[in-house]
């Protein structure tokens, strides 16, 4: 009871440590000083102080109050020193390890002289709970709420659990209608995207339609032209009536060849356009194997040759499938562009029963699918018994094609006769001309009007005008500081010529006089040079630059037009008519042009060629080309893929010890608008080759 | 870090890491009168401008602090010193050096830079007047190969200043 009644009294003194924290301080110094006095008397004290710990937390004292003086943090297992002050555990006892005196007061002190606060320990964590209670996210705070929840009425829960259902609906509705959203963005492109699509292919099958219409048509009046042939031919042989007896198994041996020409082509749905095109050409063939017949009366021995043709023809077709697909509709949908332009076309189409696209691809189709290789009908050693090296850089036809010079690293210009090279069966031929230079050659240009001219570059940057009847050196220009790559002949004017050297000039010169007419500086190595076959203005420049720069030598200071796309040195530059350009370069690739809209027309691959000059020769159709493998590539101008080539195999004692691999084809030229032509390589072989079915 | 002013120096232990952020935040808070703290990315080097105060003989005048922190502050001191020029002051040498004990023997870890600028502080604004220590000399000479003042075996004797 007695001891009830002083806690009591206790109590009301709680009012009076308010006004002054120093109050408290004092308070617990005076504590200290009573514990360290009376032992006795302590125990009576510390019971009598922990009714104050409520009294304390009910104060709400200040942050730093509970913060340790050494590490300014929350008080971590709060430990009082004598003199009352109290810091973390760790932190007094690490600064004791070094000094013997109170962080606060300097007081002398050890660490038998700390005391744990346990009561300080629970305080601190309490309001460190509550202080991270009052931080805490709302979530956090509607979380805790929930699981110590014995607050809140069914009814609240009810109308929270509203909410956040509403909350959610919502929120999943906006995502949804987002991700609709995106994806309706998709589905409108990809149908317009497919729309095109189908529009273009609907635009093609239209196309292929009319045409397999147009090719029916021309095929039944090719029947009727026939048969009226037929009959007229019956009507003859039918006055001496004894010869009746010979027309009628011809006429039934061509009765029965029509349903057996029939039946396969309904057999092939997949190449229906292109065998309904070999059958025209058949039928063509077949016409003229009637007329033959008329005449040889020799059924039998034909039928297999025509047969035999017609597939060899179909089996190319299908190896160039795609690339003849791609051609086709090229042709096609230019052609109906320009229909749309002028109606003047419709009649022409009317009349001719075709389109103007469709008619140029019979045409690529009948040319591309006459040839697929080359035979060799000449050959002959060139090069002479001494010398190792014997590169023709150069091998060109006269203007009637009746002779042809070779030229080369033999310092030799020799002048063969073609037509002996290719009758006579001789191995070893003797040039009708041969005239010897100071210095390795790069190119001839024979003159295009006076038979006896021929033009030289030579390695020594001179430029040589010869006449090969007396042999002697009619004007020689020197003023390339360096090797000069090309040469060329105007067809239009023969007095002029235009050659290109390493020095990156251009230059222009008239046989009448010694000094240049022309200059042009390209900053750039010149490779090759060509004039328009018809105009003596324009000339084109192949370059080290991988440009193709044609000028108006009207205006040499700039040139009209600067064709790029190759991607190394421009080694040949060629003209197929006065309209499309072709050129060769070290990318391994050929390239078409048309100089008159100045746009690339194509490209093509196949042959390899990355450093030397491997020859380039144009005509109508067919380009034809070296290549580092060795071998003769010949291009058709519609089609980007090669139409035939041949291998030089070099099977001579003499060149066993060298290397087969390193030898690559030199020069080549085409005889004017023929398929024969004349190659050239690096061991100084020359062949004659034709393009042959 | 090294620095050629002065010794290589540790990288802050953990402990001293807590213990700066919190001071360089309560600094912000409330910073010292007549102190501005130069921001920097170093927490181990702060460099304050002193301004001295109103009435006194460094009235108007502004000098900076360079403070130096040790891996284990801050059971260990920092090292303070006034940057170039340095005030004309009897506890001050010409190299920044100063004489005051609780930078010393006397650290304590409940002390802290703010409460050592107002000592510093209140030093200077007891000077009686301008003038170097009677040593200066011979203690400049001494230290010129960059010897931290906490090397020194320093004499505190006048209470007065």
């Amino acid at each position: 009871m007695g001891d009830s009644s002083v806690a009591g009294a206790l109590v009301p003194s709680v009012p009076k440590p308010e006004p002054a924290p120093s109050g408290d301080t004092s308070a617990a110094a005076a504590a200290t000083t009573a514990a360290l006095a009376m032992p006795e008397e302590a125990g009576m004290r510390a019971a009598s102080a922990s009714p104050q710990g409520p009294a304390e937390e009910g104060e709400g004292p200040a942050d730093r109050d509970l913060l340790c003086p050494i590490c300014m943090a929350v008080i971590k297992d709060a430990f009082l020193t004598a003199c009352g002050h109290s810091f973390c555990y760790m932190c007094i006892v690490t600064h004791l390890s070094n000094k013997s005196d109170c962080p606060c007061c300097g007081h002398y002190l050890t660490k038998a002289q700390l005391y744990p606060n346990f009561l300080l320990d629970k305080v601190l964590k309490k309001i460190s709970a509550q202080q991270i209670a009052k931080t805490a996210s709302p979530i956090d705070q509607f979380r805790c709420a929930l699981q110590q929840g014995n607050e809140m009425g069914v009814k609240e829960l009810d109308s929270l659990m509203t909410l956040i259902a509403e909350k959610k609906r919502q929120m999943e509705q906006q995502e949804s209608e987002t991700n609709m959203q995106i994806l309706l963005v998709f589905l409108h492109c990809l149908r317009k995207q497919k729309l095109e699509e189908l529009n273009e292919i609907q635009t093609d099958l239209q196309y292929i339609k009319e045409d397999i219409s147009s090719v029916e048509r021309h095929r039944a009046e090719l029947y009727r032209t026939k048969e009226r042939y037929s009959m007229k031919l019956r009507m003859l042989l039918d006055e001496p009536t004894a010869q009746k007896m010979w027309p009628s198994p011809i006429d039934k041996a061509s009765c029965r060849f029509l349903p057996n020409s029939r039946t396969p082509l309904s057999g092939s749905c997949p190449g229906t356009l292109q065998n309904k095109k070999l059958d025209l050409k058949a039928q063509v063939s077949h016409q003229g194997f009637q007329r033959r017949d008329a005449l040889t009366s020799s059924d039998p021995p034909n039928s297999p040759i025509q047969s035999g043709n017609v597939i060899a023809r179909k089996r190319r077709v299908q190896a160039q499938f795609n690339e003849l697909q791609e051609y086709y509709l090229q042709r096609r949908r230019t052609g109906a562009q320009a229909r749309r332009q002028e109606e003047r076309d419709i009649v022409a189409m009317n009349r001719e029963g075709y389109h103007a696209g469709l008619q140029d691809f019979q045409s690529v189709l009948t040319t591309f699918t006459r040839y697929s290789r080359l035979r060799v009908i000449a050959e002959l050693r060139h090069g002479d018994l001494f010398h190792s090296a014997n590169i023709v850089s150069s091998i060109e036809f006269d203007r009637d094609d009746e002779l042809f010079a070779t030229a080369g690293v033999s310092k030799r210009i020799k002048v063969f006769e073609f037509s002996t090279v290719v009758n006579e069966p001789s191995d070893v031929h003797c040039p009708v001309v041969e005239m010897a230079t100071r210095s390795k050659l790069s190119c001839l240009s024979w003159n295009k009007y006076s038979k006896n001219i021929i033009a030289s570059s030579d390695y020594e940057g001179i430029v040589t005008v010869w006449d090969v009847q007396t042999r002697q050196s009619v004007m020689e220009y020197e003023e390339h500081e360096k090797r000069a790559w090309s040469v060329d002949f105007s067809r239009t004017d023969s007095s002029m010529l235009v050659s290109g050297s390493d020095d990156c000039k251009v230059k222009v010169w008239c046989t009448n006089q010694e000094a240049s007419v022309i200059n042009i500086d390209m900053k750039a190595n010149i490779c090759s040079v060509k004039y328009n076959p018809g105009s003596s203005f324009y000339v084109a420049v192949g370059s080290a630059d991988h440009h193709i720069h044609y000028f108006d030598l009207r205006n040499p200071s700039s040139p009209v037009h600067i064709f790029g796309g190759h991607k190394k040195a421009v080694s040949y530059v060629k003209f197929l008519s006065n309209n499309e350009l072709a050129s060769a370069s070290t990318d391994s690739t050929l390239r078409l042009w048309d100089v008159k809209d100045n746009c690339p027309v194509r490209t093509f691959r196949g042959h390899k060629n990355e450093k030397n000059f491997v020859g380039l020769s144009v005509n109508n159709e067919y380009i034809a080309c070296g290549s580092e493998t060795n071998e003769v590539f010949v291009y058709h101008k519609a089609i980007s893929k090669p139409a035939a080539s041949h291998r030089f195999v070099s099977s001579d004692l003499d060149d066993a010890d060298d290397d087969p691999g390193s030898y690559f084809i030199s020069a080549v030229c085409w005889k004017s608008d023929s398929p024969t032509m004349l190659t050239a390589n690096s061991q100084g072989t020359i062949k004659v080759l034709v393009l042959a079915p | 870090m090294t620095s050629s002013s002065s010794p290589s120096r540790k990288a802050l232990s953990k402990i001293a890491c807590n213990r700066l952020q919190k001071e360089l935040a309560e600094w912000q808070l409330s910073p010292p009168a007549g102190f501005k703290h130069k921001v920097s990315d170093n927490l181990q080097r702060w460099v304050i401008e002193v301004t001295g105060a109103a009435g006194t003989l460094y009235a108007g005048e502004t000098y900076q602090l360079q403070v130096d922190f040790p891996e284990h502050y801050p059971m260990e001191a920092p090292q303070v010193i006034f940057l170039n020029p340095a005030p004309m002051h009897p506890h001050i040498y010409s190299n920044g050096h100063i004489c005051l004990d609780i930078l010393y023997d006397s650290w304590s870890p409940a002390m802290t830079v703010s409460s050592v600028c107002i000592s510093i502080l209140s030093m200077l604004s007891s000077s009686p007047a301008k003038q170097r220590p009677v040593d200066n000399d011979r203690y400049v000479r001494n230290c010129r190969n960059g010897r931290s003042p906490k090397e020194t075996r320093w004499w505190f004797h006048d209470d007065t200043v």
